[in-house]
């Protein structure tokens, strides 16, 4: 992890094609809701997902409900 | 009538009084309301991911029902005072997914609650094992997600890459700068530049 390969350079804005979800977005899918959080138990941003602004929100909730039935940690 | 989805997070210590009768419980304050359950079934015991009423595991109770929207607060109001709900998560679903009609899976109860109520101690210690697993499966999936954007700015990343290397011979600190003023949003990525000056 401490190096990574020059590929991972990120200069300025850079345009990037959306992303659709691979599996469904539900708070049930937790594994796949999993992916979409950082080590930390955060929600990655759409820039890390990749996905529509449509599908972002639809991930915000499943993740949230998921994190209230104590499936996803709040923090970690 | 609408139809609901509705999973029910159960105490295993009444879970371990028999499943049977407390499925029946759980059903009763469902169906007490005029709901009519379509599937229900067990979906999961696992342990939680934040202790809950100093419960570390639970059981997951997942059932479809058909029910009137006002009997819904009735039935919300009712499943606050039960005791073996620990917590339950109600929406409304447009349809009833094929799934839901395999029938439940055996299963026996995992004597591992009984250990983390016992001796806290050990409890904590697996916990955190576990944690760090979990934590390695998030950043895998990050990986994922990086290399996938990696593979899409690679094309961009090329012709800024060559202007960093053309600015390198002439002042080796003048591309610093340059780095330091983007916005630092992702910390990774940004670590991931210093090696790479060194080599230059």
């Amino acid at each position: 992890m401490a190096f990574k390969s020059k590929k991972f350079r990120r200069v300025g804005r850079d345009v990037k094609k959306r992303v659709k979800p691979t599996e469904p977005v539900e708070y049930k899918n937790v594994s796949y809701l999993a992916s979409m959080m950082s080590p930390q138990y955060r929600i990655l941003s759409r820039r890390r997902t990749g996905f529509s602004g449509k599908d972002q929100r639809i991930l915000k909730l499943a993740i949230k409900r998921a994190r209230f039935l104590a499936l996803l940690p709040y923090t970690a | 009538m609408k139809t609901y989805e509705a999973m029910f997070l159960l105490d295993n210590r009444e879970v371990k009084k028999g499943w049977e009768p407390l499925k029946e419980s759980v059903d009763s304050i469902l169906t007490k309301r005029g709901a009519e359950i379509v599937v229900a079934k067990r979906w999961d015991e696992r342990k939680l991911a934040y202790e809950i009423k100093k419960q570390r595991r639970a059981t997951y109770y997942l059932s479809y029902l058909k029910a009137d929207p006002s009997a819904i607060d009735e039935i919300r109001r009712d499943l606050e005072l039960s005791v073996p709900v620990l917590r339950y998560l109600i929406l409304s679903c447009d349809a009833i997914p094929e799934d839901a009609y395999e029938p439940e899976r055996e299963f026996t109860m995992v004597e591992d609650d009984a250990e983390a109520t016992e001796s806290s101690k050990e409890g904590s210690e697996s916990e955190e094992s576990s944690k760090g697993e979990e934590g390695a499966e998030a950043t895998e999936g990050a990986d994922v997600t990086d290399t996938i954007e990696a593979v899409k700015a690679a094309e961009g990343e090329a012709s800024t890459e060559v202007a960093a290397e053309a600015a390198a011979p002439e002042a080796s600190a003048g591309s610093e700068p340059a780095v330091a003023s983007e916005p630092a949003d992702v910390s990774a990525p940004a670590e991931a530049e210093k090696p790479e000056e060194n080599k230059e």
